[in-house]
C-alpha cells in the first residue's frame, strides 16, 4: 500500500510541473507583447515598456523566466494584482475559505442526494420511483447552473425573502449557492450510481448471497454497495473538478467573494498575475483531489495496488 | 474441424423464422426506434429547430428593434415572453438567439472533432513516440477541470463568441482523442486490417477506409451529447461576459442581461434559461437513446 502511494505521489510531479508550465506560458500565448499587459494596456511610450520589461524580467530568455517563475512559486510569491497592487497570495488567502465552504457544502449535498437517488432507483428499477429519480437526473444534467442559481434567487430570496440575495458569510448565505451547485452535480452522480448498482446486482456473487439466505439489507450493504462505490468514488473525484468550475459560475451569480469570482473578474480586466495564480491554485487542488481519490480507490480495491 | 461442427449445430437448431441479413446499422436503428426517450428528444429538437429557423414567420418583430416606451412589459398578449429594458420583444430575441446558441454548440463540437479525431487516430494507429506525446498532451489538458481550460483559453484569446467556441472545442477535444484512440487500438489488431496491409494498402488508406468507420458510432454518440455540453459551456461563458457580447441575443448572454433586472423583470432571466434547458434536455435524450442503440459499452 505504502509503495503504491509513493509511486502515485511520484507520478504527480510531472503533472504539477506541466501545470506550472502551462500557466507560465499563458502570458506569452496572449497575442502581442506581455509588457503591454503589465503596463495595463494603456497608451504607453516605448520607454515605459522598456522599464516594465526590465522590472518584470521579460527581457531575459524564456527558460530563465520560467525557472525564475518556479522559484517564486516555491516561496509562495505569486506577484501582485496589476490593478489593486495587492499581493495575489493575499487576495487568494482572503477568499479561499468562502470557496472551500461552498465546495464542501455542495459536495456533501451532491453526494447524499446523488447516492440516495441512484441506489433507490436501482433497487426499485422501472418503478415510479426510478422513473421520477431518473427524470430528475436528466433534467438536472441539462440545466444550466447559472439559470438554476438565478431562479433560486428569484423564488427564495426575492419573492419569499427567506435568504439574502448575495454575499458571503453565515449559513444563511450558503444555502442557495450550495443548493444550486450541489443539485447539478447530484444529477450526474445519481445516473452513475444507478447503473453501477444495477451492474453489481446482476453479478453471480449476489445470487450466491441471496441463495445463502442472507437478508437483503446485508446483501445490499456488504456485497452491493461496497463494490458499486468503487467507480462512484472516481466520479466523485471528477465531480469535485466540475464543482470547482461550477463554483466559478455560482460565485458570480451570488456575488460571493470566492476564488471563482476573483478569476472571472480578473479575466474581464486582463489582470494576468491574478488569472495565473488562481488557475494554478485551483488546478493544484484538483490534482491533489485526484491523488486522494486514487489512493482511496486502492484502499478499497486491492486489485489496483498489485497492478 | 470445429467450425463445421459449429455450423451443423446451427442448422440442426430449431430456427423458426428465416434469418434475414441485417447490418449493424439497421439493428441500431431498430433499437433507436424503440427508445421512447430518443423519440421525445427528436420531437422536441425538431420543434426547436423549426421555431428558430422559422423565426421571421413566427414573429414579425425585429430582435434588435428598440421601443423604449415598451420597456419591461411582463409576459402577456403582444409580448408572450415580455420585453427587456429597451422594449425589445423577448420571444423574438430568443428565437433569433436560438440560432446562435444551436450553431455555437455544433461549431464547438466540430472544433473538438477536428482536433480530437486526428490526435486519437494517430496515437492509436502509430503508437510509440507519437502516442506518448499526444497522450501526454491530452493528460495535460485534462488536468484543468471542467470549464477552467476554456476560461484559460478565453483569457488568452480575449472574450468573444467565436473565441468561446474555440475554447469550448479545444477543451472538449481530449475526450474525443481518447475514445478514438481506444477504438483505433481495438480495430488495429483485427484480421481485416492485416488483410488490407497484406494487399498492399497504404497506412493513410487503411486509416480512412478501415479504421475511421469504426469510430463513427461512438463519435455520433459522444458528438450528440457533446453538443448539449458545449451549448451549456458556451452559454456559461457568455453568461460570465466572456462569450457573446451585447446586443447578440445568444441565450446565455440574454440571461446575463436579465440577471441585473431579476427583481423587476424575472421573465428576462427565466425564459432564455428555460430555452437552454429544454434544448439541452432534448439533445441529451436523443444522445442517451443513440448511446443505448449504438454503443452499449459507453453506458454510464
Amino acid at each position: 500500500m505504502l509503495e503504491y502511494v509513493a509511486k502515485r505521489l511520484l507520478l504527480t510531479i510531472p503533472t504539477v510541473v506541466t501545470i506550472t508550465l502551462v500557466v507560465f506560458l499563458m502570458l506569452h500565448a496572449v497575442p502581442g507583447d506581455p509588457a503591454i499587459i503589465f503596463a495595463g494596456d494603456k497608451n504607453v511610450t516605448p520607454e515605459q515598456l522598456a522599464v516594465v520589461r526590465l522590472e518584470m524580467g521579460l527581457d531575459r530568455p524564456i527558460m530563465v523566466q520560467y525557472i525564475d517563475y518556479l522559484s517564486r512559486i516555491l516561496v509562495l510569491n505569486l506577484g501582485r494584482s496589476l490593478y489593486s497592487r495587492i499581493p495575489v497570495t493575499h487576495e487568494i488567502g482572503n477568499r479561499v475559505s468562502s470557496s472551500a465552504e461552498l465546495a464542501v457544502a455542495a459536495f456533501a449535498l451532491a453526494s447524499v442526494l446523488g447516492i440516495l437517488l441512484g441506489v433507490v432507483s436501482a433497487l426499485w428499477r422501472s418503478s415510479w420511483v426510478d422513473v421520477a429519480a431518473m427524470s430528475f437526473a436528466i433534467v438536472g444534467v441539462s440545466m444550466p447552473i447559472f439559470w438554476l442559481a438565478s431562479m433560486l434567487i428569484f423564488v427564495f430570496a426575492i419573492m419569499l425573502g427567506w435568504f439574502p440575495v448575495t454575499g458571503a458569510g453565515g449559513l444563511n448565505r450558503l444555502v442557495l449557492p450550495a443548493l444550486a451547485l450541489g443539485m447539478i452535480s447530484s444529477a450526474t452522480l445519481a445516473r452513475l450510481v444507478r447503473s453501477s448498482v444495477l451492474e453489481i446486482l446482476s453479478q453471480p456473487y449476489v445470487t450466491t448471497a441471496r441463495s445463502k439466505g442472507l437478508r437483503e439489507i446485508v446483501i445490499l450493504t456488504r456485497h452491493v454497495l461496497k463494490n458499486a462505490f468503487i467507480p462512484v468514488i472516481t466520479v466523485m473525484g471528477l465531480q469535485f473538478g466540475t464543482l470547482l468550475s461550477g463554483a466559478v459560475i455560482t460565485e458570480t451569480v451570488f456575488a460571493r467573494p470566492g476564488l471563482g469570482k476573483l478569476l472571472v473578474d480578473a479575466i474581464l480586466i486582463k489582470d494576468f498575475p491574478v488569472i495565473q495564480a488562481v488557475i494554478l491554485i485551483v488546478s493544484l487542488i484538483y490534482v491533489l483531489m485526484n491523488l486522494l481519490v486514487d489512493v482511496s480507490y486502492a484502499f478499497l480495491d486491492p486489485r489496483i495496488r498489485f497492478d | 474441424m470445429p467450425s463445421s461442427t459449429h455450423a451443423s449445430a446451427l442448422t440442426e437448431a430449431p430456427v423458426a423464422a428465416p434469418v434475414h441479413s441485417r447490418s449493424a446499422w439497421r439493428d441500431a436503428l431498430t433499437r433507436l426506434r424503440r427508445s421512447r426517450g430518443a423519440w421525445v428528444g427528436v420531437a422536441m429538437l425538431g420543434l426547436i429547430v423549426l421555431a428558430v429557423l422559422g423565426a421571421p414567420l413566427l414573429t414579425p418583430k425585429d430582435p434588435l428593434a428598440v421601443v423604449v416606451e415598451e420597456g419591461f412589459l411582463p409576459p402577456g398578449p403582444g409580448h408572450v415572453f415580455g420585453t427587456d429594458i429597451l422594449g425589445r420583444d423577448m420571444l423574438t430575441r430568443m428565437l433569433y438567439g436560438g440560432r446562435l446558441s444551436l450553431v455555437t454548440g455544433i461549431i464547438s463540437v466540430s472544433f473538438a472533432l477536428v482536433l480530437g479525431v486526428p490526435m486519437g487516430v494517430v496515437s492509436g494507429y502509430y503508437g510509440g513516440l507519437a502516442d506518448r506525446l499526444i497522450m501526454r498532451l491530452v493528460d495535460i489538458m485534462l488536468t484543468f477541470p471542467g470549464i477552467l481550460l476554456a476560461l484559460v483559453i478565453v483569457a488568452v484569446l480575449g472574450p468573444s463568441l467565436f473565441n468561446a467556441m474555440i475554447a469550448v472545442g479545444i477543451s472538449a477535444s481530449p475526450t474525443y482523442a481518447r475514445v478514438v484512440r481506444a477504438t483505433t487500438l481495438a480495430a488495429r489488431i483485427e484480421a481485416y486490417i492485416e488483410a488490407a496491409r497484406a494487399l498492399g494498402c497504404s497506412s493513410p488508406r487503411i486509416i480512412v477506409r478501415h479504421i475511421l468507420p469504426n469510430t463513427v458510432a461512438p463519435l455520433i454518440v459522444l458528438g450528440t451529447l457533446g453538443v448539449a455540453g458545449a451549448m451549456i459551456s458556451a452559454a456559461a461563458l457568455s453568461f460570465l461576459g466572456l462569450g457573446a457580447q451585447p446586443p447578440e441575443p445568444e441565450w446565455g448572454a440574454l440571461l446575463s442581461e436579465g440577471r441585473s433586472y431579476l427583481r423587476v423583470a424575472w421573465w428576462m432571466t427565466a425564459f432564455p434559461g428555460f430555452a437552454i434547458m429544454v434544448t439541452v434536455l432534448a439533445i441529451n435524450l436523443l444522445g442517451d437513446g443513440l448511446r443505448d442503440a449504438l454503443d452499449p459499452r459507453l453506458r454510464t
